[in-house]
Parts: structure tokens; sequence; C-alpha cells
């Protein structure tokens, strides 16, 4: 009567899951466990609460410096040439380069303590995109796909998964991947344009026409399906039913839709219209959009590179956390700024700092969110994490639980159970409002 | 030699229990199987079924505690629990114990909150999903149950058997199954596996006018025998063998298999990427983009060619199959563990070993085993001395250089895998995941599901069914040609896949499976669909025949980039709705008016009952139902004042429709 998946009491955790939701052990066989899978099991989706929450990730591709942003050590000799300045959180400080955030510094989470081990840029992307890394014969499916097949609505008329990309830098180290979750929950992905492909009606086909050829499609299809009526089949009929919603969301990507003085906080830059962008979808339910910033990977000159471009995080990310607040999204909506990794403390010879795992910083704010926590310490010169050190997979479940995704929740990969993080990995409690 | 990183599954959920199984879920009664499951087997496997179960290496006090029977029985001491005074259980009695020997288990007593669960659980009456021993004992593998004798005679034909199988078991399962399909609807599936496209409206229409009795049989024949089916067949087997990668392998493959090289030769050539001769160019593919991560080649190799994933066992024992053992993982990487990459070749080293870690925490050295739990000899290989290992470091800096490979090694462990691996006795692995993997292509489900979980203890729908064509296969050395053949020839792969109502379970194959066409299959069914009629020229030569159909499917190779390739739960994407809704490529390469094409056929002919027949013929590859001929004639005759457009929506329809998406 047993079956084939992995009963091991190293998991558990999944054979209970799995049992409840078949609701008796003895009939497993006879159930057809084949079957199983991940889209057959909404009845272990509890996460009903986290419907209607968006995550927005400000992904710093090439890898940001802590001690320019979130983790400054002003006057060490790792600390390079910025000061540190007080926040809106007693005792708090960050860098100079971000005053904006240093007075909503309240309302915002650092943590302080990421040892993610990996300083190889495609390695460490899929890392902090999976939350782990991937194993010989599986791929685990990213933040967004898991967001996308929790808090995505089969009738949405929205994408469930933004990906923008324009910078060409690390654009496929983060590829992003829906992996075993299937193309349902891939990314809708705009690097050239800002417009996502195939979204516009061609101008050679007429509003009627499209339509009319819909319902033709529809009534061929449904004697078909009715005698059909497979998982795969109705997937078919599904994607084509959404076509027509997705494409009434073409004004989503229209900016000119926002005023001039909507769009002044956010600033004249790609990076600031793309948040735009993310707060409109978001605004609109989208449950996953990531925006990429690339081009922090400063080897050289970090101090100049930085200069320039923790300016416009501070601007950007600020724009938005004031936006989001005051159409009362934050409530639902959890800003992620992180990238593959952070910079070394040492400074090197062409005055950069190279790739560094092993003590660095995230940010993030919103919902589900502890406001004005830091969580994590480095020591004096920022080489290593002296409290609370966490990895990729406690920043990934940490922001699953935000937001009311059950990190422990399992998907089957045929019979094989696979919980959203690995074993043992929980979130931080300490930041989790 | 084990990555650390790999051991985090196995470590980190060891503490998440003797916390006690507390955090995770709502309470739920003790008389239930989900507070068993929760709160009361995980105890059980991680304190007492070292001694007192199936896996116990020693069964201690004769007592088993891994299926109801055994509690009620007890061991030498008496029944371990009391169904009338439940408090007085041995079993809590001794959980509950001050004095150390008489204690359970051993090493220490249980915290307070676990011993409470137990004491609920055996109150509720002890309720115990495995009723009994052999319930519980799982150790046989469900192919030693098979008895050879029992199969049916060996010289019946494969469509015979597969038919007198499946018919047993859906009368078992009082199920009427569906009607054979209709000629269209089978001369399509047919001609969709076995050439990989859609059939021209001329062929549908032939076999549908044709009377012979033995018209399928012909038909297929007449596919088998044409070159379209060797480029199927080499698609399908480079997807499931590296997925496309690797340079060279397609070639490798094409000559293969036109030439009906057997399985059994493939698989040596590839598992020992030997690309010395002519015929075995590119075989080393499946190798090279492998190398680099030995747990990668050592699970492919296993998924591919076994149909099993023992990735479990390389952090614990299996815990289903008791004959999974971290032994066997790291006993069939040892096979591998020699390989290495080399520049553009693969090499293989004359030495060397790999050692683990238990889950004890021990090291172990690994020896060659095989998955029957065999262990394989081989000869002798001592560390060589420095002076050697000198001149191999040269050798190697020196084939590098050149772009050479490495000499071959005098004993490739490769080589024996190959070789043991297909020797009486172990064979079985090898031939029935291939039948397994052909089966599931064919009929959209495997015997065996899922098709990497082909253990002992995951027995298939139809158990006689699988053995006696895995053993048919290794009778007629390998050959796959023959048991496709064998396959589609049954009535059970005849059947229509229509079902009205709530469809009967997949595996038992009541009716066929709908299975979602592959990238390549969706690319030429769409040049074949769009392609006029006329353009095919049934009084060309054969030759030129031939060549025009493989121009036409070379045509769709551009959309096949664009899919993605089905898995077990495929779900179609939101983009390729897209794709096919929006993309101008659509109305470029697919709805031109140029000659040759659908489009301008159709609008040649002047009844609009005509052309919505000629058009669903030419697309879905059968006669228009009269409801559809009406709704597109209909629409036709709204849009009379813009024929084209019309046309053109027309046929949109038709080649983005399910129907026209899916095998069925």
């Amino acid at each position: 009567m047993n079956t084939h998946f992995c009963g091991s009491s190293e998991h558990d955790v999944s054979r209970r899951a799995f049992l409840r939701t078949l609701g008796a052990g003895t009939g497993l066989a006879a159930s057809g466990i084949g079957a199983m899978h991940s889209f057959a099991t909404p009845s272990l989706n509890d996460t009903l609460k986290a419907s209607g929450k968006s995550v927005i990730l400000l992904w710093l591709a090439g890898g940001a410096s802590q001690l320019e942003t979130w983790d400054p050590k002003p006057g060490r000799p790792t600390g390079g040439p910025f000061a540190a300045i007080p926040t809106s959180v007693p005792g708090v400080h960050i860098s100079e380069l971000m005053p904006q955030m240093a007075k909503r510094m309240k309302d915002i989470c650092v943590i302080r303590g990421l040892n993610t081990k990996n300083g190889d840029h495609g390695g460490a992307a899929q890392l902090m995109m999976r939350g782990r890394a991937d194993e010989p014969s599986l791929r685990y499916p990213d933040m967004g796909a898991v967001l996308a097949r929790e808090l995505g609505r089969t009738d949405s008329k929205v994408p469930d998964y933004v990906s923008f990309y324009a910078a060409t830098e690390g654009r496929d180290f983060s590829r992003q991947g829906s992996s075993f979750l299937g193309a349902r929950y891939a990314p809708m992905k705009l690097a050239e344009s800002m417009v996502p492909p195939n979204l516009k009606r061609l101008e050679s086909i007429t509003e009627l026409d499209h339509h009319a050829r819909a319902e033709l499609q529809q009534l061929i299809n449904n004697q078909f399906i009715a005698g059909h009526g497979t998982g795969p089949v109705k997937s078919h009929a599904n994607a084509y039913a959404r076509v027509h919603g997705l494409m009434s969301s073409e004004t989503l990507f229209d900016l000119s839709q926002e005023s001039a003085k909507a769009r002044e906080p956010y600033g004249p830059t790609l990076f600031g219209e793309q948040a735009l962008m993310a707060r409109r979808m978001v605004e609109a339910g989208v449950p996953f959009v990531r925006v990429s910033r690339a081009w922090w990977d400063s080897h050289g000159q970090n101090f100049e590179t930085h200069q320039e471009m923790v300016p416009e995080l501070d601007r950007v990310m600020s724009a938005l956390h004031d936006d989001l607040k005051q159409r009362g999204l934050l409530e639902r909506t959890l800003v992620l700024a992180v990238g593959e990794f952070g910079r070394t403390p040492a400074i090197n010879a062409s005055l950069g700092r190279d790739h560094f795992a092993a003590a660095w910083s995230a940010a993030m704010f919103g919902c589900g969110l502890k406001p004005g926590a830091v969580f994590g310490k480095t020591d004096k010169d920022g080489q290593t994490v002296i409290e609370d050190q966490v990895g990729a997979g406690e920043l990934f479940a940490t922001v699953l639980a935000a937001i009311g995704v059950n990190p422990k929740k399992e998907y089957h990969v045929g019979a094989r159970p696979i919980p959203l993080v690995n074993p043992g990995i929980k979130p931080i409690t300490q930041v989790l409002a | 030699m084990i990555g650390s990183s790999k051991r985090f599954f196995c470590t980190a959920l060891t503490g998440f229990f003797t916390a006690g199984g507390t955090c995770l879920f709502a309470a739920s009664p003790p008389g239930s199987v989900t507070f068993f499951e929760e709160k009361i087997r995980p105890a059980l496997a991680e304190h007492c079924y070292k001694c007192h179960s199936a896996k116990a290496v020693k069964l201690k006090g004769g007592l088993r505690l891994d299926h109801r029977e055994g509690l009620l029985k007890g061991g030498g001491t008496g029944p371990a629990i009391s169904s009338l005074k439940p408090d007085d259980s041995l079993l809590l009695k001794s959980l509950r114990h001050p004095d150390k020997d008489l204690l359970m288990p051993p090493d220490g007593q249980l915290p307070a909150e676990v011993i409470a669960n137990f004491e609920k659980w055996v109150k509720a009456g002890a309720p115990f999903p495995e009723a009994t021993a052999s319930a519980a004992n799982d150790a046989k593998a469900w192919w030693d149950a098979v008895v050879e004798k029992d199969l049916l005679p060996a010289d019946r034909p494969i469509h015979v058997v597969v038919d007198h199988y499946v018919a047993a078991k859906l009368t078992q399962a009082k199920l009427q199954p569906a009607p054979a399909a209709s000629d269209a609807n089978f001369i399509r599936r047919l001609t969709l596996d076995l050439a990989g496209r859609i059939p021209t409206t001329a062929e549908v229409r032939a076999y549908i006018a044709a009377t012979e009795p033995d018209k399928a049989a012909q038909l297929v024949e007449r596919l088998m025998s044409a070159p379209g089916f060797v480029r199927h067949q080499v698609t399908e087997f480079e997807w499931l063998l590296t997925e496309g990668q690797g340079s060279g392998f397609r070639d490798y493959l094409t000559r293969a298999i036109s030439e009906g090289r057997r399985w059994d030769r493939v698989f040596k050539e590839v598992i020992a990427g030997d690309t010395a001769t002519p015929e075995t160019k590119g075989a080393d593919a499946f190798l090279r983009t492998r190398a680099k991560d030995l747990d990668k080649l050592v699970t492919d190799v296993s998924v591919r060619f076994f149909g099993v994933n023992i990735s479990c066992a390389q952090c614990h024992d299996h815990p289903l199959v008791p004959a999974w053992k971290q032994d066997h993982y790291y006993g069939m990487k040892s096979f591998f563990s020699r390989t290495f990459e080399h520049g553009e070749f693969v090499g293989e080293s004359a030495y060397g070993t790999i050692s683990f870690k238990t889950t004890a925490g021990d090291t172990k050295q690994a020896r060659l085993m095989f998955l029957s739990g065999d262990a394989v000899e081989e000869p002798a290989a001592p560390e060589p001395n420095e002076a050697q290992k000198k001149e191999e470091k040269r050798l190697l800096e020196e084939t590098k250089k050149n772009k050479q490979p490495m000499p071959a090694p005098k004993f490739s462990r490769r080589a024996l895998l190959a070789e043991a691996s297909l020797r009486s006795g172990h064979e079985g692995f090898f031939a029935r995941a291939l039948v397994n993997q052909v089966w599931q292509r064919l009929f959209g489900h495997g015997l065996v599901m899922p098709v990497d979980q082909m253990h002992g203890q995951n027995p298939p729908s139809h158990p006689a069914l699988l053995q006696w064509l895995a053993r048919d296969l290794v009778k007629h050395d390998y050959d796959v040609r023959r048991l496709v053949r064998g396959l589609v020839q049954s009535a059970a792969y005849a059947r229509s896949s229509r079902w009205d109502g709530a469809r009967p379970e997949p595996g038992l194959f009541a009716a066929a499976q709908p299975r979602a066409l592959t990238p390549q299959q969706v690319g030429a069914a769409l040049q074949f669909a769009v392609t006029s009629p006329e353009a095919f020229k049934p009084d060309a030569k054969p030759e030129e025949r031939e060549k025009f159909i493989e121009q036409v499917e070379r045509a769709g190779q551009g959309w096949a980039s664009s899919l993605e390739r089905p898995g077990d739960d495929f779900q179609v994407g939101v983009d390729e709705a897209l794709l096919f809704s929006n993309s101008d490529r659509v109305q470029r390469e697919l709805l031109a008016l140029s000659n040759d094409r659908l489009l301008k056929g159709l609008l040649d002919l002047k009844n609009n009952r005509e052309l919505a027949t000629a058009a669903v013929w030419n697309v879905l590859s059968r006669p228009p139902e009269p409801r559809e001929l009406q709704v597109l004639a209909d629409y036709l005759d709204k849009r009379s004042d813009r024929p084209t457009e019309a046309v053109r929506q027309v046929v949109w329809s038709l080649l983005t429709s399910t129907e026209f998406r899916f095998n069925h």
C-alpha cells in the first residue's frame, strides 16, 4: 500500500501535510498519487489571508555596497569616505547618501546580518531569487513564480509576475524561472521595452475581428473541451480566456496616465519610472513585480559609483514608500531592496569593492513587517556577522510570512513534497509585525 | 566527498520533530489519522524503528511498532498496548518508566509532551494506518511478485498482450472502455506519434476511404518506413537524454536510429562516451554536458536510463525503498567518480575512489554497486606513484592544450556500468524504464507514474504487462521499433479520447489521453495546417514528396523554439496565448496570402460552406461537425464585405483551438 513518495523521517512534515490532504493514510495507492501535483491541492492552500497582497522587489543587480547604504562603518579603514547619519529610529545610522530613507527609517526594516556564502553573480542571483540553491535534479521556482502561484487569481485580468530588466548586466544571471510550477507562473519579462510583447492588438486586425475570432475559437473549443476535460486541456482554454483581460491592462503600462505631480518624486530615470510602474501594477492587483537596477558591480571606483547610484535609490525607494503609503497600499504591499550580494569591506587598489556575501544587508518595508526594526549586526569593520546571522532562505521565508503565505506549504513534484522553503528554514520573527 | 550544502534537508528536520511536532498545524483529535501522522509516526520513526520495525537491522524483543498487529501482538513481554486498560499499556509504561533499564527509548526519556501524545493516542484506540506486517514490510519489489511462468507466452504479438492485460484490468474495474477512434482521429494521432506532424488532407481522406481490413497496420508500416519516423524518434530521444543540449548528439542519434541500432548498444555508447569511430561521433554529449557535476550525472543516468531517482539516498537511506541505501547512491556515483571534464572532451582516470558521510556521521568508502544492490567487482587500481602522477599531469596539460582527448584508461568504470547493468538479472531496470518511457510517450501516461519512480515499492498499473513487455524487449535485442510498432497496433492505443463525464483514472487506459503537442509537433502541425492541400502534389515522385514534407516540417522550427516542452503537469501559459493572439508573426507566416498557402486556396472557393469545410479539414484533419460548419459559414456570410479578413479569422480560430494544440 505504500507508495513512492519519499517518506523518510527527515521529510515527515511533508508526509503529514500530504496525508492531511487525502484525509486518510490507507487509501493512498487507490487514490492515484501519480495524479498528485501542485495544482491538484487547492485544499492545501492555506494562504487565503494573503490574497490581494503584493511584493515589489527592487533588484540591485551586480551587488550594491552595504557600507554605502544600510550598514556604514564611518571612520574605520573599511568605511570609505562617506559619513553615517542619524535616522528617525534613535540609534540607527545609515549612509549619508540616503537622507530621504533616513527620515523614513521608522517605517523601514533592515536586515544587517545576511551571510549568503555565494559570491558568484550567477549562482548568487539564483540563490537570492529562489531562496535556496538548486539540486542536481530539481530547479526551484523563484520568488516571483511562487508568489504568482500563491497570490494570483485564475481569472485575473492582470499579469501575475512582471519583471523589468532593462540593463544587460546580469540579466541572464538572474533569469527567473517558474521551474516545475510551469509556464502559467513564468514572468512577463520587460527587457527592451516598457510595454510587454504581444499585449497590443495588431493594427491590421480590427477590434471587431479580434473579438469575433475569439468567439469562433470558443465555439469550436466548447465541444472538444466537454469530451476532454483534463487539466492541460482546460489550461489552454484558460490561457486564451485571459488574453482580452490582459490586453485591457495595456493602459497599466502607460505612464502618461500619471500626472506630472505624481511622477516628479520618482525622478526622471528609468529606474524611477519602472518603480512608478510597479506601483501602478500593485494597485491593479499584480502580485509580484521585480524592478531591476543594474551596474552596481563596482570593482573599481566604488565610491563614485555609489555616490551616483545610491541617491537615485534613495529617491526612488522613498518616493515608492510615500506613494504606497498615501494610497493606502502599504498595508498590502511589501517592498524589498536586495541584490545578489554586497561588497567587500576591504577597498581594493582601484578604489573598488569586490563581491562579498559574508556580511551584507537588505532593506524592506510594508505589509507584515515591524516598522523600524533592525535585525543583525556586523563587526566594527563589517567583515563578519556577529549577531543574528541569516541566509537567503530566511529572507525568502520572511517575505512569504510577512504577506501571509505559509513558508511550510508544500508543492509536489511527482509525488515528492517540496516545501516553499527548505526544511528548518524559518522566517525572521523579530522583523514580522 | 559529499557537499555540505546537500545535507541541510536531512539535519534540519530532525530537530524539528524533537520539539514535539507542535508548531505547525492546528490540533487534530487523537483518534484521527492526522494526529497519528503528525504526532505519533514521526516519534516512532525517530526513536523506535531502529530496533522495532521492518527496517531494524536486528529486531529487538520480537516487537514491531510499524503496524497495528505488531502492537497488539507485542514482543516477548506481552502486548504493547492494552485496549481494556489503555493507561496500563506496556508501551506507555516503558516510555514513562523511571528505571533506566526498562526505559524506552534506551538513550533517554522522550519529552513529556511526546509521551502525552502517545497516551492520548493509545486511549483513542491506537489507530494505525498499516494494519499488518505485510502492509508495513514493503520490502519485496513488485517485480519479484510477478511470476514469469504466469505471463502470457512470449510468442504472442505485442498488441495482443497489451489488449489482454488492459482489458483484464478494465473488467476488474467494471469499466466499459471508449469506442475505437474514428479513422480521422486515428490517423492524426498516429501521424503525430510516428512522424511528428499532422497528416495532410489527402492522407486523411485516403485513409478514410480505404476498405482493407488491415489498413491500420499498413498505415503504421508506411509511416514507420518514411524518413519522418527517424526524425521524430531522434527528436524524442534527444529530448529524453540531453534535452537538446550538447553538440553532435542529434547527428549521432540520427545515424543510430536510421540504421536501426539496438538501444542497448546506444546506451553503451552514450555511457562510454567513446567518440573515436564515425558511428559513435557525438555520443559523448550526454556525459559532456554533465561532467562538471557528478551528482547531476549520476542522477540523470539513473533517471533517464533506469527510471529511478535515487537522489534521496544522497543524504539518507531511501525510506520507502529498503533496497536503496546511501551505499547505492554512492555505489552508482562511483561508476562516474573517475570521469572529468577535459576541455571539449570527457576524460576518465584509471584510479580513484570516493567516500561519503553516513547519516550517523561516519565516513564510509563507496563500493561499485548497481541499483539491484549487487556489488560489482572491478580490477584493483592502485594509486600511481609520484613519477606516474607527474607524467599523467603532463599528458593532461598537453592534450588539453592541443585540444585532444585523453587516452582512455585500460579499465573504465563507466564501461563496466554499461556492461553490468545489462547482465542477466540486472537488465530489468533498463528494459522496464525504456518500455515505460515509450509507453508514456504514446499513451500520455506511464504504466508506472511518475516515470522516474520505477522502484520496487511503486508498482505499475499493469505489472504483468510491463514485465512481459520488458522481457520481450530484452529477447528482441532492445529493438525500439518493434516496441513502438506493437504498442500503436493495440486497441488500447486506438481508442477514442472523448469521454463524457468524469474521466476514468488515466492508468486504466479506458480512453486515449489527450496529450499536449511537443514544441516540434506544434511547429510542424502549424505549417502543415497552413499549407495548401494542392501543394503536396499527390502524383509527385515519392522522394520529391518526402523532400517537400521535410521542408514544411522544418519551417515549423521557429515556432517550436518559442514554446515550452510539456511535462507531466503541463499548463499552457498566457504568453503562448498572447503570442498567437497578437504577434505579427502569425499574420506574416501563418495567415499570409501567398501561393501554396491555405488562405489563398480557400479564397478561391466561392461557397462559404465549402470554404469552412476545407478549412476544418486542413487544420483539424477531420470533416466539420454540422454545428461547426453552421457557425463558421454563418460568420463568413456575415462578413462577405471583406472575405479575406473573414477567412483569416476562421483559420486563426481553428489554428489556436484547443483541439489543434493536443494529440487526442
